[in-house]
């Protein structure tokens, strides 16, 4: 018998008994396989210090709290979102521990709140390349940052940026100018001091190579990033990928599987898409890349090894992806 | 830091500048297509998808374009899935064959239907809410009868402390300011004229779903101030006048031949539209009443937004429910069965007065009046099974109901069927069965005097046999000349129109060689007649003209 709710959660499950206890009915129609012991647990262990912890911050918020985390807690366990059968961790982990830890925002709009980071996670779960741990510990500290539920929305979308989600370069980059440059920096990793973001910005914004966390002083011409793996290794491909370019965005091909693949200096991500015409291994420009491995730009030259006898290459102006026939990876060259 | 970013944004803009642009030949045009492969375009990624996934905002409106019969049928649905344990699908509908098996010593039929059935215990309170008309829900205590009247406020969008607080309890001691309101103590004693008296109208009269538990505990005078709010939509205390907005009515009644504590007056009853029986509760459904008691369930309190009606999407359902389509066949159908009823032969000595209404006004005695009927085959006359006609009231609820039942279905136009199915629902209390009748001392009929709903189905059916048989679809006179009629009498000749009045004596000359009168014959003749008139006046004013 799990241990019994306790403290102003209990009271309002109390209070709504009869409603509550309809809602369980509901969703046990629609998903037999849903366990009461199971949900009860759920109840326990990880929704209660949730309504704590918005009972801490603003007790008159703790009725809409309840019934939003309840409504969330029974319909994720339903979908296998959470509890016992769950295959995405950081999503328990997130309601387990950082949701308490965000007692304020979720007292201001506990369905938005939670709904929208319950989802931040589980993107960030099943996005190849995404560092969802990373995120949350961003997002702990950008709560305390944070005045309000919207900023705190908005940063964690920059922070997910940060976090690995390269295809949300653009539009993270977009948000930066609404927010506090403390919050900014905060999301990007940073110290969150106040000095102004709008350099740091430029920066970003002008080559996606440029780490604020480790600047180098003198940008040179290297290996910035071997992205993709065997599918048998946990990556995508079966057999190795060729790349092209179409309208400056890379696709790379792995036998009849095509795939968009967007990288910077946060990392990168594939996502599926239509075929693209074969890839060629015509040097791109304005990048040259010679049979040995040699990388030439704007005067600079690299010979990396594992270049030489290249299947194919492309560049969107600002890095050049290549594959080899030996490996299931695809090798980014950029000035960094 | 910042000499830093100034060195990255310097060398981004050197980096760009390197870039290898060759410029095309101006006199040359590659042929087209000048890259032949698979037109795609990226897909554009948006920061807001990482707040989209699993969890879904809940939703508070109807999806855009969602049409309300659809929503409609999503809250049948919701209420038979998830608030009232109703297991019963006795509006029955098939899409082709279906399998039937004929049960026990009563032969009783028991069909398995091939079309998506309803229970009427749930759906016609529905019509009745789309459609804001006034509904009895009749049947024994603890049916479910005023829940499921609760459940109609709460798709109104009332919350369901509102929908309890509005609802009128029907009890011996109810006044009529219990029902409608008082009138302003301090008015009451200073005010020189009645027009200085203000009341304080009671809240519920102001509701869009008006709930009276037990109407037939209600003391008849206060029937009556109940009646005139029902009928005209508007209360009265002192002069002074309340209007109430169109609303959908739901009455219960533990008994519905009105044996409450007080007898229910006439003209309350026949403002009811329609009447649904409450059905016992199937004894195979207990476990999901033991959940329910257990578990202290209630599903009233937990009704999906998306079910619930805005006044403005109550007003436009109802609009497009009138737009319905009640095609001719159906109609005469229709007309040929209600014009089976008020004809009763012996009550008066001209035609137009031979009406079960003449009868009954003179109050004499209706089985003495009946008997003077001979020769008429009274298995076939289904008027003979009826004490009364019925009245235009009835029929326009019978037309705005059959329109709501297609368009819960989904249907632009009505069918033969959604007639059938709704007929009993509406005449339920307004037909007044002579049980004396041969028709119900036929073999098997005898359950007819208890099942009132299977009872006038099987009037229906007998009606729609009679005019399959009569072959009116094909072969209706009366209606053919209708028809000429309607065309108007502009340029009808004054030798056409004799032509017109030939046709119609030969036609009344035929029925009369001995022919037995019938209901839908006296329709017809009296038809005939104002034809008649009507030539017969035109052929004047032409000789004037």
């Amino acid at each position: 018998m799990p241990p019994l709710i306790s403290g102003p959660f209990a009271a309002e499950l109390e209070a709504q008994r009869g409603k509550f206890n309809t809602l369980f009915a509901e969703a046990r129609r629609q998903r037999p396989k849903l366990e009461p012991a199971v949900f009860a647990e759920l109840l326990t262990k990880t929704v209660t210090p949730i309504v704590d912890a918005v009972a801490k911050e603003a007790p008159a918020r703790v009725p809409e709290a309840a019934e939003a985390l309840y409504t969330l807690a029974l319909d994720l366990l339903g979908q296998e979102l959470l509890g016992p059968n769950s295959r995405y961790p950081f999503v328990v982990e997130a309601w387990q521990a950082l949701f308490p830890l965000l007692g304020h925002f979720v007292a201001e709009a506990p369905r938005r709140v939670v709904g929208a980071l319950t989802n931040a996670h589980y993107n960030l779960s099943v996005t190849a390349g995404a560092r969802p741990q990373e995120w949350a510990g961003l997002m702990l500290k950008l709560g305390e940052l944070c005045e309000d539920a919207d900023t705190l929305l908005k940063a964690g979308q920059v922070a997910a940026w940060r976090a690995g989600m390269a295809h949300f370069r653009t539009g993270a980059l977009e948000l930066c100018g609404s927010l506090p440059p403390a919050v900014v920096r905060a999301a990007l990793g940073l110290p969150a001091t106040a000095e102004p973001v709008q350099p740091l910005l430029q920066a970003l914004q002008a080559n996606c190579w440029f780490n604020p966390n480790s600047p180098t002083s003198k940008p040179e011409l290297k290996l910035v990033a071997r992205v993709g793996a065997f599918r048998g290794f946990g990556g995508l491909f079966l057999t190795p990928p060729t790349v092209s370019v179409l309208n400056g965005q890379f696709f790379v091909r792995s036998g009849e599987e095509t795939w968009h693949l967007l990288a910077d200096a946060f990392g990168a991500t594939f996502h599926r898409a239509e075929k693209v015409a074969a890839a060629t291994a015509v040097t791109p420009t304005p990048f040259k890349l010679e049979r040995s491995g040699k990388v030439s730009l704007n005067g600079q030259s690299q010979t990396l090894a594992d270049l030489a006898s290249y299947t194919s290459a492309a560049s969107d102006g600002q890095t050049l992806a290549v594959t080899t026939a030996l490996s299931h990876s695809v090798w980014l060259v950029a000035v960094a | 830091m910042l000499d830093l970013l100034a060195e990255w944004a310097r060398l981004a803009q050197t980096f760009y500048a390197g870039l290898n642009l060759s410029m095309p030949n101006p006199k040359h045009i590659s042929a087209a297509p000048t890259n032949p492969q698979a037109k795609i375009t990226p897909k554009v990624f948006d920061v807001a998808d990482l707040y989209r996934g699993p969890v879904t905002e809940p939703q508070t409106a109807p999806a855009a374009g969602l049409p309300y019969d659809e929503k409609l049928r999503q809250a049948y649905f919701w209420v038979v899935n998830n608030a009232i344990i109703s297991p019963y699908y006795d509006i029955e509908y098939n899409d082709g064959p279906n399998v039937s098996f004929v049960l026990g010593d009563s032969k009783t039929k028991f069909n398995l239907p091939s079309g998506q059935s309803y229970s009427s215990f749930v759906l016609l309170p529905l019509l009745n809410f789309a459609v804001r008309r006034r509904c009895l829900l009749v049947g024994g205590p603890g049916r479910g009868k005023t829940a499921s009247a609760i459940l109609m406020g709460v798709l109104a969008g009332y919350s369901i402390k509102e929908v309890k607080r509005a609802m009128q309890h029907g009890q011996p001691q109810m006044t009529i300011a219990d029902l409608l309101g008082n009138p302003l103590p301090a008015d009451l004693v200073g005010a020189q004229s009645m027009d200085n008296i203000r009341i304080a109208w009671r809240k519920w009269l102001t509701m869009r779903v008006k709930i009276v538990d037990e109407y037939n505990r209600i003391p008849t005078r206060t029937q009556s101030a109940l009646l005139t709010l029902m009928a005209d939509n508007y209360a009265e205390i002192l002069d002074q006048i309340f209007e109430s907005p169109d609303s959908a009515w739901y009455l219960t009644a533990n008994d519905d031949a009105g044996g409450g504590t007080y007898q229910v007056i006439e003209a309350l009853r026949d403002r009811i539209d329609i009447v649904v029986r409450a059905l016992a509760f199937n004894m195979r459904f207990f476990g999901d009443l033991l959940d329910r008691v257990e578990q202290g369930l209630k599903p009233e309190e937990v009704v999906p937004a998306q079910i619930i009606f805005t006044q403005t999407e109550w007003d436009a359902m109802y609009r497009e429910i009138l737009e319905v389509v009640i095609p001719p066949e159906v109609r005469r159908r229709l007309e040929f069965f209600a014009s089976q009823f008020e004809f009763f032969e012996p009550a008066a000595e001209q035609l137009e007065y031979k009406t079960k209404d003449t009868a009954k006004l003179a109050g004499g005695d209706f089985r003495r009046l009946a008997a003077g009927e001979t020769g008429k085959d009274k298995l076939k006359d289904l008027g003979a099974q009826t004490k009364n006609g019925l009245s235009v009231r009835s029929l326009m609820t019978l037309i705005v109901f059959t329109k709501a039942l297609a368009y819960f279905r989904g249907h632009a136009e009505v069918e033969l069927e959604d007639l059938r199915q709704i007929i009993p629902f509406v005449l339920h209390d307004k037909f007044v069965p002579d049980l004396d009748a041969p028709f119900f001392e036929q073999p098997g009929h005898g359950v007819y005097r208890a099942d009132r709903i299977g009872w006038i189905r099987k009037l229906f059916d007998l009606a729609c046999a009679e005019y399959d048989r009569l072959n009116l679809d094909k072969d209706d006179e009366v209606g053919k000349l209708q028809a000429e009629f309607e065309k108007g009498l502009e340029g009808v000749t004054e030798a056409e129109g004799r032509a017109r009045l030939v046709k119609i004596e030969r036609l009344i000359g035929q029925w009369s060689g001995g022919r037995k009168l019938y209901g839908h014959i006296y329709d017809d003749l009296l038809k005939l007649k104002y034809l008649h008139q009507r030539y017969s006046n035109y052929l004047r004013w032409l000789k004037y003209k």
